[in-house]
């Protein structure tokens, strides 16, 4: 809204915020590969968003959210206990995209971006959830903005205007 | 809590910051040479930093950069990134092509083949030093060569390092020429597991 400057905060890689005061913007700067997990509770103005950066945590690393299947459980749990209801999230997935491989053939193997995709959806669809709008894939990098009192989801790409999502 | 990278003795990390200084050092050197400008390092530092931090300790997550990345053919978590400006690159591309500064002002498939043989260059000498001293030969990959935000640039890089660490010993070196106001960044990002291979070949205890 003109004349108004949001309050943001930034998500850091492998990092699940959340904000519910009016001004207050969540943000996940320059995705690639990563996924941005964005989840808005209408009814009581609140928002989160999770900086996905792998699909699973692999034995012995330590359970954080830049893995899908320790934010996206904790993300709607934390939001529910502060007075959600899950089944009426807004949630929107930003990023996702498949970047120019670097390295050896195990790099290229990797797709990152596709598997972190497919792990967001498929840990959303264990808690009977799904998204309602996504910019996934493609090859650019983006930047995602929750506005928690609107609910208003922006995307930027390099070079580009802002798009609602 | 950053997980615990695999240990190594005060020896065997000063032995090892010394040859990625020199390593970094004799890429510089090697950019001078293929252009034919005489191209400085005005810093070398290797530092510790958590792999999240890297973006912004280059520039920042969203900020539009030409990035030139490089792997190892061997191991994915190996990583070599050239960082610039816009701008910068493209002022890059001049000096590589001899062309006169403000020449260049977008990316085409002949500026980003350049900035692919600088990446190739920089890189190459940069791993013939470790093979050189260490006897641990290492194989770039082909460079790619793209202009986005850099947290986007840098996120394989990244994502490969998260799968096996939390923290890295990055190093990093600026360069530029007095001449051209030429500043870029220099950055490799070798993961523990690599950097624990190159010490054992080394034999430093």
């Amino acid at each position: 809204m003109a004349g108004i400057t949001l309050d943001s905060m930034v998500v850091g890689l492998g990092e699940l915020k959340y904000a519910d005061k009016p001004g207050e913007e969540l943000t996940c700067l320059g995705l690639g590969s990563c996924v941005a997990v964005s989840a808005w509770d209408k009814a009581n103005k609140q928002g989160a968003m999770a900086h996905v950066v792998l699909p699973e945590c692999t034995p012995g690393r330590e359970r954080t959210a830049k893995f899908a299947d320790v934010a996206i459980p904790e993300l709607v749990e934390n939001l529910k206990k502060k007075g959600a209801v899950p089944r009426l999230l807004e949630i929107k997935l930003v990023g996702g995209a498949h970047m120019t491989p670097v390295g050896g053939p195990g790099m290229a193997l990797m797709r990152i971006g596709d598997r972190n995709i497919d792990a967001v959806k498929a840990e959303l669809k264990k808690l009977g959830l799904k998204a309602i709008a996504e910019d996934l894939g493609g090859n650019n990098g983006r930047t995602v903005r929750l506005d928690v009192e609107s609910g208003r989801v922006t995307v930027v790409t390099a070079g580009t205007d802002k798009t609602n999502l | 809590m950053l997980q615990q990278p695999t240990k190594f003795t005060d020896t065997q990390l000063a032995a090892w910051d010394e040859l990625i200084t020199d390593a970094a050092k004799n890429s510089i050197r090697a950019l001078t040479d293929m252009s034919g400008q005489d191209i400085q390092s005005t810093l070398v530092k290797p530092y510790k930093i958590d792999v999240t931090e890297i973006p912004n300790s280059l520039g920042g997550a969203d900020k539009v950069a030409v990035g030139i990345m490089l792997g190892i053919e061997q191991i994915p978590s190996f990583h070599i990134a050239l960082i610039h400006s816009p701008t910068t690159a493209y002022q890059v591309v001049d000096i590589l092509m001899g062309s006169e500064i403000g020449t260049t002002t977008g990316l085409g498939e002949m500026e980003i083949s350049a900035l692919g043989e600088m990446g190739n260059v920089m890189g190459g000498y940069f791993l013939n030093t470790i093979g050189d001293k260490t006897g641990y030969e290492l194989k770039p990959t082909p460079p790619s060569v793209r202009m986005d935000m850099t947290g986007a640039i840098l996120d394989y890089a990244i994502a490969s390092l998260m799968m096996e660490t939390d923290e890295v010993t990055m190093i990093e070196a600026n360069y530029g020429t007095a001449e051209a106001k030429v500043d870029g960044v220099f950055a490799v990002m070798p993961s523990p597991e690599i950097q624990g291979y190159v010490i054992d070949s080394w034999g430093v205890k």
